[in-house]
């Protein structure tokens, strides 16, 4: 099955090493959250996983199922099935999330059955679900949209796509309460699908709403810490001071 | 084979009008803008034009000439071209420039009958100095663009030949677009054609005019004229795309006079071409006349687009707009030239120009002229210009959607062109993406 493998990964952002040594496995079908304060590595960990052209790996491997992911490009890493929700998503000005989508579907090998009016429609029952008003649907992808609006855009795009493995960075940043259960939710639906979760986080505070199967601290481009989601919640008690300090 | 003449004399002139069976008024209309010619400079205020040889052009061909004398002639690399863009196999002979693939008549001719009853002219410009001729004395480079102006506009006068005649009586609306196929159009086409377009009272009409697929024909020298006139309450929108080939200048000169609550929109595309001019300029002569300026220009590896718009707000409560949006890559040039002008008087009339430009690489020029003249106070002006680059970031978000570098890249400009795009019928905005695409894959990395 699906499972992602990371081996040793050594990162360079810049010239200056990022990542020293990440090891870590994510079954399918697992809700694995990486957690850990600022500057610990975790969004260039999700960038590298789709070979972001910035994040030079330096030595280690990614493998995802049979794809060496650290060997391909990212739009042969997203076809894979392996997607990211960016902690930034760029403005697209004259390309709204439909016609990216509707272009984006065409690429992913897709069910005999696919038909791109049927999409259109999901495309729409998607929004509805988020509270997205569908005007949002036709206008310039993250043009001028609240943070909130973009994350939700996020969680729209990976919900329609064939998603097998799922990279969530920083999906709760700029998310109001409402807008943060909306989106759980969203997720938690993709995990019912078997989708494999990487949830990238400063804090826990969508671990409300998702169980996570494991949890990981990270700290100088390392993992410091691993266990379950009882992890979480100590650190939501004490803050990460007793992991980053061993 | 016919060899026509190269150059320019009083006697080819002449030689023109006889050809063409014309009346007095033309041949001297002819004569005069020849003197014209003769005594203008060539204009040095915008792109190098130096490589223009007058004496080596050929005005005028008796014959249908062509480029190549058969299909299997014409070279891979325009076979190439039109098979990426998906150009019907029928047409690609003919835009290719081979000999006797023209079929001139057919769409006037289907067209005819439905707005005949209704009093519209539509046919191209020769014919209409045959057939109009009181028409077409009154409005042929009299009020709007007159020979004298400058040295292209006078020898476009001198050695005009074929475009469109359009009248649109009082109070008739043409519900669908009158395209000049000009691709298919021998007559049409051409180097010097001229179009003229007279929208009565009240009357409405769209026309479509050019090509969206490179055209490759066999002068260095493209010199057209639109005139157009928008009478009280009218409406009217000429959209226009080119791609001449890479060794033509393109120095046009369109211009409209709008009456009172008159509406003139202007949409232009440039592609191709070695060297383009073009600045569309509306008159905005009557009280809440309006004009809409959209513009793309795309230069390449040794192009030049000096591109842009000119307004003239005469009257109280005029408005104009102008979207800008040029895309140079390859160390190609584009420039925004602008004019806008309103006259003291013009009270309440709004302005607003946006010029949006997109350089992928760091070779590459745009550049924005805006000049602006007011003199009334009771005026609202805006001008805003953009420089973007397609981000890294932008092309890593897009290719986390499944997109190649290539596809990203292109979605990135497509988006950009969108405003202008959307305004444009399907199979000019499918083949205007395609062949911006497919130019700018040969020099981005």
């Amino acid at each position: 099955m699906s499972t992602l493998t990371i081996k040793n990964l050594h990162v360079q952002l810049e010239n200056k090493p990022i990542l020293n040594g990440i090891d870590l496995t994510v079954r399918k079908g697992q809700t694995c959250v990486l957690m850990g304060p600022n500057g610990s590595g975790k969004s260039t960990l999700g960038n590298t996983l789709l070979a972001h052209p910035a994040c030079r790996v330096e030595r280690g491997s990614i493998k995802f199922g049979k794809h060496m992911l650290s060997k391909m490009k990212t739009d042969e890493i997203a076809r894979a099935g392996v997607l990211l929700a960016l902690q930034h998503p760029q403005a697209i000005p004259g390309v709204s999330v439909t016609n990216l989508l509707t272009i984006a579907a065409r690429k992913f090998p897709q069910p005999k059955n696919f038909k791109m009016a049927h999409f259109r429609q999901e495309i729409k029952d998607t929004a509805k679900a988020l509270h997205t008003p569908d005007e949002f649907l036709s206008r310039s992808l993250n043009e001028g949209f609240s943070g909130g609006e973009k994350k939700k855009m996020e969680i729209l795009q990976l919900s329609l796509l064939p998603a097998k493995c799922i990279v969530i960075d920083e999906i709760d940043s700029g998310l109001d309460i409402d807008a943060l259960k909306l989106v759980a939710k969203q997720i938690s639906k993709l995990r019912k699908r078997g989708v494999s979760l990487v949830i990238i986080t400063h804090y826990n505070r969508i671990l409300r709403w998702l169980e996570a199967d494991r949890v990981h601290i990270m700290h100088k481009g390392k993992i410091v810490k691993s266990g379950t989601s009882a992890l979480a919640k100590d650190i939501e008690k004490n803050g990460y001071a007793a992991y980053i300090n061993e | 084979m016919h060899q026509a003449k190269r150059g320019i004399s009083r006697e080819i002139v002449e030689e023109i009008s006889a050809i063409k069976n014309e009346p007095q008024w033309m041949r001297e209309l002819r004569l005069n803008a020849y003197e014209e010619f003769m005594r203008l400079p060539v204009p040095t205020w915008g792109p190098d034009l130096s490589g223009l040889h007058f004496d080596e052009i050929t005005y005028y061909q008796r014959t249908e000439e062509g480029r190549y004398k058969n299909w299997e002639e014409v070279p891979a690399d325009i076979k190439n071209t039109f098979e990426k863009i998906g150009i019907p196999q029928a047409e690609r002979a003919f835009l290719a420039g081979v000999i006797g693939q023209y079929e001139s008549e057919g769409f006037y001719q289907k067209l005819r009958p439905k707005w005949e009853d209704k009093g519209v002219i539509f046919c191209d410009t020769d014919t209409a100095v045959q057939k109009y001729p009181e028409l077409v004395r009154k409005y042929f480079m009299t009020d709007c663009i007159k020979t004298k102006e400058h040295k292209l506009a006078a020898l476009h006068g001198a050695v005009w030949s074929g475009g469109t005649f359009l009248y649109v009586p009082k109070g008739v609306h043409i519900d669908m677009p009158l395209q000049t196929y000009f691709r298919m159009n021998a007559r049409a086409s051409g180097q010097f054609e001229h179009t003229l377009i007279i929208v009565d009272e009240g009357a409405s009409v769209q026309y479509i005019e050019g090509c969206t697929a490179p055209i490759y024909g066999t002068s260095s020298l493209h010199a057209a004229v639109v005139e157009i006139f928008v009478k009280k309450g009218a409406r009217s929108r000429y959209t226009t795309i080119q791609n001449w080939s890479k060794d033509v200048y393109n120095l046009n000169t369109k211009r409209a006079i709008v009456e009172e609550d008159g509406i003139q929109e202007w949409v232009g595309g440039s592609l191709g071409s070695k060297t383009t001019m073009l600045y569309p300029c509306s008159i905005l002569k009557g009280r809440g006349a309006r004009a809409e300026h959209l513009n793309i220009a795309v230069a390449g590896p040794g192009q030049h687009k000096d591109t842009g718009a000119k307004i003239m707000h005469l009257a109280p409560n005029t408005s104009s707009t102008v979207i800008s949006k040029s895309i140079s890559f390859g160390g190609g040039i584009s420039t925004y030239r602008g004019l806008l002008k309103i006259i003291k008087g013009a009270k309440g009339s709004v302005s607003h120009v946006q010029c949006d430009a997109l350089m992928p690489d760091n070779i590459s020029v745009s550049n924005t002229i805006p000049y602006i003249k007011v003199d009334e106070e009771d005026v609202t002006l805006g001008h805003e210009a953009k420089v973007g680059r397609i981000s890294e970031s932008q092309v890593f978000y897009l290719m986390s959607r499944g997109l190649t570098e290539e596809e990203a890249i292109n979605l990135v400009v497509q988006g950009f062109m969108e405003p202008i795009i959307k305004t444009l019928p399907l199979e000019y905005a499918v083949e205007l993406n395609r062949l911006i695409s497919m130019e700018m894959a040969g020099s981005l990395g």
